[in-house]
C-alpha cells in the first residue's frame, strides 16, 4: 500500500466535503467524510478503533470530487473498511454482492430464464432479504446471452484498425445491448472490436465491500491483460463509468504495486467522441424533433477528471433535446442500495434526481452507469438508456 | 494568613511531584506556580520517557537512572505512558564504531537494546528510510508531561497538597539565617499574598536563577532553548532515535496523534523566551530527512521551544545527588530552609522529588518512607463507568478519556448519562463537551488554554479552529463559571497557534492558517471586533 | 471538438463560477475544469464589498474609500463600473433564482451579526435578511438550536450589547427544539437548513418563531433557512411570523455560500456551460505572449484543453492557484515567480490578525487582468487571473472576498 494513505496530512479540515457527501446529506447517524476519512486515520494509526458508522459510506467519491486538497477520502474509508472486514464475521450477502462475476459464470450453466426466475421470485426475494439484500432493491435482471457469448457470433467487418473492449460485469451480465450498440458504433466508425477473454471484474464491487484480497487478485491479472494490449498500441475501451474509474484512479490507490506503467482504460464515450473529432464517425445535425431527455451524470464518472464525454455526443445529436439533470447522486452506488439497511437512504439521496425528471416531464433519460440506470428506472419509472445506446439510435434513424 | 511547612515554587513536573510526595508523607505543602499548571518546559518538551539509551554513553549515570525511573513510571502511572518501545537507527553514514560502544554502554546501564533485522524495523515503521544499516530495539516510552503534572496534582491534593495556580513567587523573607516566608501575589486578581513556612524548594526549572536571587543568592542557571516539531499525523509508531553521537534534531516521538521531532539547543536570553525561529525549523527537517525522507510532506501543526535550565556546576555550593540533577541545600551558603532543585529529566522527576523529600523530611524529622515509586497515581475509573462509557465516546476515545480523567470519568459519564445530547466538540481528538465541562470547572482551571492542555481540545488538525468557539459557547450556555469571551479568547489561541505556525509557514500549513483567517476574519470580524466591542 | 472552447476557465470558486456564467451569457462556449469544489462550498452568502480601510470600519458605502485604494488593489485595477455591474449581475440573477440580495441602505454597508456575536460590514444580503434591522430593533431575539454545537444564544446576546450600536437594545434568548429524530452525530446548520427546505421543516420553523414576534423586534437566527429553497423559506417567514429574521454569519459547512453556489451552477447549466470536475490542470503550453492549451490529469493520462481566452480563477494559497515554500512563492499552473522576501519571518507579522505580507500576496496583472512581469510587461494576452489569485489585497480583513471575486470575474469576461 502506498504510505501517503496513510497520510492523512493533506485535509485541513476546511468540511467541503461534509457539504457535499449525499449519505450524511440523508442520514443523521453518519459523521461524514471528513470525520470517517481523514480524521479518524489519525487515530486508525494509532491502531484499534471501532468503525461503526463506515459501512454507511456508499463509496460514490462525491467527497473526492469536492475537496480542494487532493484528499483520498473514500480511499481511505475504503482501506479501513477491508481491515474491518478482515476482523469481523463474513457477511455471505456482501460476498455475493461483490462476486457477481463470479456468481454469474456459476449460474452461467442455468438458462437465464430460470436464473431470473429463481433469483427475481417472490420467495427467493424474500430469502435474499433475509440475507440482507433489500425485497423493494432494483435487482437487474440476467440477459438470455451474455456479450461476450454475443459477441462470439456478432458478424463485424474486418479492419486493420482494432481496440479491444473491458464489457465489466455489468454489460456482460446483464445489459448485452449496450455492448452491442458501442461495438455497432466503432464499427461504423472503422474498427475492429475484440473482446478479450482474460479480463475479470474489475474488483470495485470488492473494494466497496471490503473485500480487497480479492480485489488485488482481480487487478492483478486485469493489470497484466490491459498492460499487454496497449503495448501492442490496441486501445482498450468501457463504457462502465465505475470500472474506467477503478483502473484508472482506484487501482493506483489501493495497488500502486500492481498500477505501473502508462497502460490505462480508455473511457469509450470520449474515444467515440474522438473518433468524430478525426472524421473517422460523421454525426448528423442536432435531431430538431428530438424528444427532450434528462441526462444523469454518474458520480463515478464526475470523479474521473474528464467531463462529461456521453453528454457532449448527446449534445451533438440530439441538441439542446438533451440536458443535464444536474440533480446529485442517484443514491444506488453498485450494489450500497441494494442493501437492506441502504436501501432508504439510497432512496432518500436519490429523491431529488427522481423529482427533477419527474417534475420534467421528459419521457426518457439517459446515464452511462448500469446501476444508475436501474435506480433511475426504479425511482422514475421512466426507461433510461446508455447515451451510446440513443446515438447508434439516432444515427440509424437517419438512413 | 497563610501558613505551611514548605512551600515548593513551580508547578512542573518537579514541583508537583515533589508536592505529592511531600503531602504522601504527611508534611504540610503549598504549591506556588506563576501560570497554569504545567506553565514551563513540562508542557514544552519532547515526551519521551526515556529508556536512557540516549545517555547510554555520553554518560551512563543518568542513563541507569532512566531505565530505572522508566520501569518505576510505566507501573505507577500508566495512564500517562504509551508503552511504544523505540529504535536506535543508524544510516549507512553513521560510524559503525560507535554502534558498538553504545550497545556495551546499554548493557553496563541495564537497558536492554536488542538488534532487529532492517527489513523487520522497516515493515514495522514503514516511513523509515530504506537506506538505514542498523536498528536496536530499546525499552523507550512516551510521556504525556501534562497528564502526569495533572494526576500528581489531583493525587497531591487527595493527600491534603494545596495547589495554587496563578500565583507568583514574588519575594522571600528569612530572619536569622533562615527561610520564614514567601510573598506571592495572586496574577488574576493582583492580591498580595504572603505564605509563612519553615521551608522554600525552587523548583522553578529555568526560573531557578530568579527564584534563588529572590532569596539573595547567586546561582548560576542559564537557559538554553530547544525547538521541536510537531507534526499531523503518527508517522512512525515507535520512538525513532538516530544511532549516532548525540546530535540536534535526532529524535522521533509519537505522542497520541501526533509525531514530535527535536530538538535543537541554543542559549536563550531568558526562560520564557519560547519562540522558535524559521532557522531552527528547517535546521530540524534537514536533521530528520536522513530518517523519514518523506518529512517535507509532512504536515507541521507547529513548532515550540521550551528552556532548559543549565547548571554552571561549581558556581555556587552546589552538591550534585547525580550528574543528571542537582539539588543544591542553600544553608550551605547560610540559608537554612531554602533548597533549590533543578536538571534532570522529565523521566526523573518522581526520583528527583523522592531524593529531594528525602532531605526535607530528614531535616523534619519525619521518618515515614517515599511511596511514590509503589503507589499507582491514579484511582481507575470503574468497570462499569468504563462500560458506560463506550456509549458515548467514539472509536478508542474511552481509554483515551480514562486516561485522561482516571476515577473522574465516572463523574462525566453520569452527566452524559443526564443529557439528551453528547456532542463531540473538538472532532479533531474527539473531546467531548462534557469531559470540557468537567475540566472547566475545576478550580485549578483558569483558562481556555488549561482546558486544553488538559483534554487535548483543539491540539489536532484543525488546531482549535472549529472547537475553541464551540467550547466558548458551550460553556458560556452552561454557565460554567470561567469568564470567557470569542473575541478575547480565541483571538488569544489564534494567537498563540500564530506563534507556532509563523516560522513553518508554508505547504499545508500555510493553508491552515488561511482558512482560519477566512473563518475568523473574512467571515466572522473576530479581528474588526476586538476594537469595536466595549 | 470537444476540448476546444470560446474561454476556458479554471476553477470552480465564486470567482471563476462567476466570470463563466458571464462570459456564457455573452453568447462565448465555456468550460470550466476545476479540482475541487471552490471556497463558495464553505464560505458565507452576504457579498461583502469593502469593510475596513486602513484599519477603520467603513459604515457608509464603500465607494468613496474603494476610490482611495491602492493602484494595485483589484479594485482600482477593474474600476468602480466593473464593481457596480458586477454586483447588479449578480443580484439579477438571485433575484431571477427567487433568493434576492438587497443592501439594507444604498447609502450604508450593513452590520450583520455572526455565531460568535460580532458584527461584519458587508454590502448585499438576502432581501429577506433586512439587513440593519438589527441595529434598528429595541427587543432582539437571539435563536439558537437545541443540540447545536457551532451557535450559543447566550453568547451572542452577552457578544452583541458590547457594542455601542446596540447598546440600547434588549436580549431574549432561546434554544428551538427540532422536531426528535434520533441520531448519532450533532447537528449542524446545515442539517437544519436542510430539514427546513422540506415543507415539515418549515412549518416547524414558522411554528416555532411565531410565539416571539409580539416580543421581539427582530428574530436573529443561525444560518438554518434553507438552501435550495432559501427564498421561499425567507418569503413564508415574513409571511407567517410577521418579525424581521436575520441570519447570523457562521463557520463551515457554511449554508449561504451554498445557496450561491447552486443559483450559479443551476444558471450555468442552463446555459449549457461544461464543468469537468476532479481534474488538476498541471500545466499550461505557451508560445510567447499567447498560451496555446491547459493540460490537466485525469484518470487514464492528461488531457489538453484549448481556448482561446484563458480565465484562472484558481484562488490564493487555500484554492491552490498560488504555492508557497520555504523559498519560493509561485503561481501554480503557468509558474509564475512571484517575489518573496528572502527570511520567512520577514513575510508575517507577529500579529496573527497583523499586516502580512503573505496575505497580499499574488499574481500582479494589468488593467486587463492580463499577468505581468516583474518588469510591468504582459506576460500572456489571452490569461486573465480573477479572484484570489490576484495579489494586491487581503480580503480577511479588508472584507472584500466575494466583492473582489465577483468584480473582476465580471471584468475578466468582459475582455474575452
Ligand atoms: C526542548 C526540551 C525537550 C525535552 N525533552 C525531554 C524528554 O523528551 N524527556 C524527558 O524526560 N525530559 C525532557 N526534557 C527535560 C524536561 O522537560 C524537564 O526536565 C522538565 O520538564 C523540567 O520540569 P520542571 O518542573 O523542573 O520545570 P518546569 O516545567 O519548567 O517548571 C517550572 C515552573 O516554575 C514556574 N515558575 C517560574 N517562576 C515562578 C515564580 N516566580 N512563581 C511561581 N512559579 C514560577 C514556571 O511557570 C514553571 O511552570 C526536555 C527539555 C527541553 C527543554
Ligand atoms: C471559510 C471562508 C469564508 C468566507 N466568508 C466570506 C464572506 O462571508 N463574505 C465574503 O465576501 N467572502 C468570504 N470569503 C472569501 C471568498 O470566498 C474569497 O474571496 C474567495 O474564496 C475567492 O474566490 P476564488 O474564486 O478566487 O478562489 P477559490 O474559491 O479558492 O477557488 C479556487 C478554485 O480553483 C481550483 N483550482 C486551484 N488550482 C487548480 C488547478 N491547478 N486546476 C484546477 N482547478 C484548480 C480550486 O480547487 C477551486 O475550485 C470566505 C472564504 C472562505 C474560505
Ligand atoms: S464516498 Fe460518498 S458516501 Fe462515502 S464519504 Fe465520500 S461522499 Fe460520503
Ligand atoms: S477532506 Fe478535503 S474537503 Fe474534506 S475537510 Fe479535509 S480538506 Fe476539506
Amino acid at each position: 500500500m502506498a504510505k501517503i494513505h496513510y497520510n492523512p496530512d493533506a485535509c485541513i479540515a476546511c468540511n467541503t466535503c461534509v457539504a457535499q457527501c449525499p449519505v450524511a446529506a440523508v442520514n443523521a447517524d453518519f459523521p461524514g467524510p471528513r470525520i470517517t476519512g481523514p480524521a479518524s486515520q489519525r487515530f486508525r494509526i494509532m491502531g484499534n478503533i471501532d468503525e461503526e458508522t463506515l459501512h454507511f459510506c456508499a463509496n460514490c467519491k462525491n467527497c473526492d470530487i469536492s475537496c480542494p486538497h487532493n484528499v483520498p477520502i473514500s480511499a481511505f474509508n475504503m482501506i479501513a473498511r477491508a481491515e474491518f472486514t478482515k476482523k469481523n464475521p463474513f457477511s455471505l450477502r456482501d460476498w455475493m454482492l461483490s462476486h457477481g462475476a463470479l456468481l454469474g459464470r456459476k449460474l452461467g450453466l442455468v438458462p437465464a430464464w430460470l436464473r431470473n426466475v429463481g433469483m427475481l421470485n417472490p420467495l427467493t426475494r424474500r430469502l435474499l432479504d433475509m440475507l440482507g439484500i433489500s425485497a423493494s432493491a432494483p435487482l437487474p435482471q440476467f440477459a438470455a446471452q451474455t456479450f461476450k457469448q454475443r459477441m462470439r457470433t456478432y458478424p463485424q467487418p474486418a479492419s486493420q484498425r482494432k481496440v479491444a473492449l473491458f464489457p465489466g460485469c455489468y454489460i456482460d451480465l446483464y445489459d448485452p445491448q449496450t455492448g452491442l450498440d458501442l461495438v455497432w458504433l466503432l464499427n461504423k466508425a472503422g474498427y475492429e472490436v475484440i473482446v478479450p477473454n482474460n479480463f475479470d471484474c474489475c474488483g470495485l464491487p470488492m473494494v466497496a465491500n471490503g473485500f480487497m484480497e480479492d480485489a488485488r487478485a482481480n487487478a492483478r491479472s486485469n493489470w497484466a491483460e490491459l498492460s499487454s494490449w496497449c503495448a501492442k498500441g490496441i486501445p482498450v475501451l468501457t463504457a462502465c463509468p465505475s470500472c474506467n474509474l477503478m483502473f484508472n484512479r482506484d487501482l493506483a490507490e489501493y495497488f500502486p504495486e500492481i498500477a505501473t506503467g502508462t497502460a490505462a482504460l480508455r473511457d469509450a464515450q470520449e474515444f467515440v467522441l474522438e473518433c468524430v473529432e478525426r472524421g473517422e464517425l460523421a454525426l448528423p445535425a442536432p435531431d430538431p424533433q428530438a424528444q427532450p431527455m434528462l441526462y444523469h451524470a454518474p458520480c463515478h464518472l464526475r470523479a474521473q477528471g474528464l467531463g462529461l464525454p456521453g453528454l457532449s455526443l448527446l449534445q451533438a445529436v440530439f441538441g439542446k433535446a438533451v440536458r443535464n439533470a444536474d440533480a446529485g447522486c442517484c443514491g444506488i452506488s453498485g450494489s450500497y442500495g441494494f442493501k437492506k439497511e441502504n436501501y432508504g437512504i439510497a432512496q432518500s439521496i436519490g429523491q431529488p434526481l427522481f423529482e427533477t425528471i419527474t417534475k420534467s416531464g421528459v419521457a426518457l433519460t439517459t446515464s452511462e452507469c448500469g446501476t444508475c440506470r436501474v435506480q433511475i428506472m426504479h425511482g422514475t419509472g421512466k426507461p433510461c438508456l446508455h447515451p451510446l445506446s440513443l446515438v447508434r439510435r439516432r444515427l440509424e434513424l437517419q438512413h | 494568613m497563610n501558613q505551611a511547612t514548605v512551600v515548593i515554587i513551580g508547578g512542573g513536573a518537579t514541583g508537583i511531584g515533589i508536592l505529592r510526595d511531600l503531602s504522601m508523607r504527611g508534611v504540610h505543602a503549598v504549591l506556588l506556580e506563576k501560570g497554569g499548571l504545567a506553565n514551563g518546559t513540562s508542557s514544552r518538551f519532547h515526551g519521551l520517557l526515556h529508556s536512557g539509551g540516549r545517555y547510554a554513553v555520553g554518560d551512563n549515570e543518568a542513563a541507569k537512572e532512566c531505565i530505572e525511573e522508566n520501569t518505576i513510571l510505566r507501573r505507577v502511572g500508566k495512564e500517562c505512558v504509551e508503552e511504544t518501545e523505540g529504535f536506535f537507527v543508524a544510516t549507512k553514514h553513521d560510524d559503525p564504531e560507535y554502534a558498538r560502544a553504545w550497545v556495551s554502554a546499554c548493557e553496563r546501564a541495564g537497558i536492554a537494546a536488542q538488534p532487529v533485522p532492517v527489513a523487520e524495523a522497516l515493515r514495522l515503521e514503514p516511513n523509515l528510510s530504506p537506506n538505514i544499516s542498523t536498528v536496536y530495539r530499546v525499552p523507550d516510552a512516551c510521556v504525556d508531561g501534562f497528564r502526569l503534572v495533572w494526576h500528581n496534582a489531583v493525587s497531591a491534593r487527595r493527600y491534603g497538597g494545596t495547589l495554587l495556580t496563578y500565583h507568583e513567587a514574588t519575594g522571600i523573607e528569612q530572619a536569622n539565617g533562615r527561610v520564614c516566608a514567601v510573598l506571592a501575589r495572586n496574577c488574576q486578581t493582583g492580591e498580595s499574598l504572603r505564605f509563612e513556612c519553615s521551608y522554600v524548594i525552587n523548583a522553578a526549572g529555568s526560573w531557578s536563577g530568579q527564584i534563588a536571587h529572590l532569596a539573595g543568592l547567586d546561582v548560576q542557571v542559564s537557559p538554553d532553548r530547544g525547538t521541536l516539531i510537531a507534526f499531523n499525523h503518527r508517522f512512525t509508531s515507535r520512538v525513532v532515535n538516530r544511532l549516532h553521537k548525540s546530535a540536534d534534531g535526532d529524535i522521533f516521538v509519537p505522542h497520541g496523534s501526533i509525531t514530535i521531532l527535536g530538538t535543537t539547543s541554543s542559549p536563550a536570553p531568558s526562560p520564557e523566551s519560547n519562540r522558535p525561529s524559521s532557522a531552527e525549523v528547517l535546521r530540524l527537517l534537514e536533521l530528520g530527512e536522513p530518517l523519514f525522507p518523506d518529512i517535507r510532506q509532512y504536515r507541521i501543526l507547529r513548532a515550540f521551544a521550551g528552556t532548559r535550565p543549565l547548571y554552571s556546576a561549581g558556581s555556587g555550593a552546589g552538591r550534585s545527588a547525580s550528574r543528571g540533577f542537582h539539588i543544591v541545600d542553600h544553608a550551605e551558603e547560610g540559608l537554612h530552609g531554602m533548597i533549590s532543585i533543578f536538571g534532570g529529566k522529565l523521566t526523573t522527576y518522581r526520583l528527583m522529588a523522592e531524593k529531594l523529600s528525602d532531605l526535607v523530611c530528614a531535616q523534619l524529622g519525619v521518618s515515614t518512607p517515599c511511596r511514590t515509586a509503589t503507589e499507582p497515581m491514579v484511582r481507575p475509573p470503574s468497570a462499569e463507568t468504563l462500560a458506560k462509557a463506550t456509549k458515548y465516546f467514539p472509536m478508542h476515545s474511552t481509554t483515551l478519556a480514562a486516561h485522561r480523567l482516571g476515577e473522574a470519568l465516572e463523574t462525566v459519564v453520569n452527566t452524559m448519562d443526564a443529557e439528551p445530547e453528547h456532542p463531540i466538540l473538538c472532532e479533531c481528538e474527539m473531546v467531548s463537551l462534557a469531559e470540557i465541562d468537567y475540566v472547566a470547572r475545576d478550580p485549578d482551571t483558569h483558562s481556555l488554554h488549561d482546558v486544553r492542555l488538559r483534554t487535548r481540545m483543539g491540539m489536532g488538525t484543525c488546531q482549535g479552529t472549529f472547537c475553541s468557539l464551540r467550547a466558548i459557547g458551550a460553556l458560556t450556555e452552561r454557565n460554567v463559571p470561567l469568564n470567557l469571551s470569542p473575541t478575547e479568547d480565541v483571538a488569544q489561541f489564534l494567537q498563540e497557534r500564530w506563534k507556532g505556525v509563523r516560522p513553518a509557514l508554508w505547504g499545508t500549513q500555510m493553508k491552515e492558517i488561511m482558512l482560519g483567517r477566512a473563518i475568523y476574519a473574512a467571515s466572522l470580524n473576530l479581528d474588526g471586533a476586538i476594537h469595536e466591542q466595549q | 471538438m470537444n476540448s476546444n472552447s470560446d474561454v476556458l476557465v479554471v476553477g470552480s470558486g465564486p470567482a471563476g463560477l462567476f466570470a463563466a456564467l458571464v462570459a456564457a451569457q455573452r453568447g462565448k462556449t465555456v468550460r470550466i475544469v476545476t479540482q475541487g469544489a471552490g471556497s463558495l462550498a464553505i464560505c458565507g452568502s452576504n457579498i461583502d464589498v469593502l469593510g475596513y480601510a486602513q484599519g477603520q470600519r467603513i459604515d457608509e458605502a464603500p465607494w468613496a474609500a474603494i476610490a482611495q485604494l491602492a493602484p494595485e488593489h483589484p479594485y482600482s485595477l477593474v474600476g468602480e463600473h466593473s464593481i457596480r455591474s458586477a454586483l447588479h449581475c449578480i443580484s439579477a440573477l438571485c433575484a431571477k433564482a427567487g433568493s434576492p440580495l438587497s443592501h439594507a441602505d444604498e447609502e450604508k454597508n450593513t452590520l450583520v451579526p455572526s455565531i460568535v456575536g460580532t458584527l461584519k460590514p458587508s454590502w448585499l444580503c438576502p432581501a429577506s435578511a433586512q439587513g440593519n434591522s438589527l441595529l434598528a430593533a429595541r427587543r432582539v431575539l437571539v435563536a439558537g438550536i437545541e443540540g447545536f454545537k457551532d451557535c450559543h444564544p447566550a453568547l451572542v446576546a452577552r457578544q452583541l450589547k458590547r457594542y455601542p450600536e446596540l447598546k440600547q437594545a434588549s436580549f431574549q434568548t432561546v434554544n428551538l427544539i427540532m422536531p426528535p429524530q434520533p441520531r448519532k452525530r450533532t447537528l449542524s446548520p446545515l442539517d437544519v437548513a436542510r430539514f427546513v427546505d422540506s415543507p415539515e421543516g418549515l412549518a416547524w420553523l414558522c411554528r416555532s418563531l411565531r410565539p416571539y414576534a409580539s416580543t421581539a423586534d427582530v428574530l436573529v437566527l443561525p444560518p438554518v433557512c434553507g438552501i435550495e429553497h432559501s427564498g421561499s423559506v425567507m418569503a413564508t417567514l415574513g409571511k407567517e411570523v410577521h418579525c424581521p429574521v436575520v441570519e447570523m454569519l457562521s463557520i463551515p459547512p457554511a449554508v449561504g455560500g451554498l445557496r450561491l453556489r447552486a443559483i450559479l451552477c443551476r444558471e450555468l447549466a442552463a446555459l449549457g456551460v461544461n464543468i469537468v470536475e476532479n481534474a488538476t490542470i498541471v500545466r499550461a503550453e505557451t508560445a510567447g505572449k499567447q498560451c496555446l492549451a491547459l493540460i490537466s490529469k485525469g484518470t487514464g493520462g492528461e488531457r489538453r484543453y484549448t481556448a482561446k481566452h484563458i480565465i484562472i480563477a484558481t484562488g490564493g494559497i487555500l484554492g491552490g492557484g498560488l504555492n508557497m515554500s520555504p523559498t519560493a512563492a509561485q503561481e501554480s499552473i503557468f509558474g509564475i515567480e512571484l517575489p518573496l522576501p528572502e527570511v520567512i519571518e520577514d513575510r508575517s507579522q507577529e500579529a496573527v490578525f497583523g499586516d502580512h505580507y503573505f496575505t497580499r500576496m499574488g499574481v500582479q496583472v494589468n488593467a486587463d487582468l492580463c499577468p505581468v512581469g516583474a518588469d510591468g510587461a504582459v506576460l500572456f494576452n489571452n490569461v486573465h487571473f480573477v479572484g484570489r489569485a490576484l495579489g494586491g489585497y487581503d480580503y480577511a480583513t479588508e472584507k472584500s472576498g466575494l466583492g473582489v471575486a465577483f468584480a473582476t470575474g465580471w471584468a475578466a469576461a468582459h475582455k474575452v
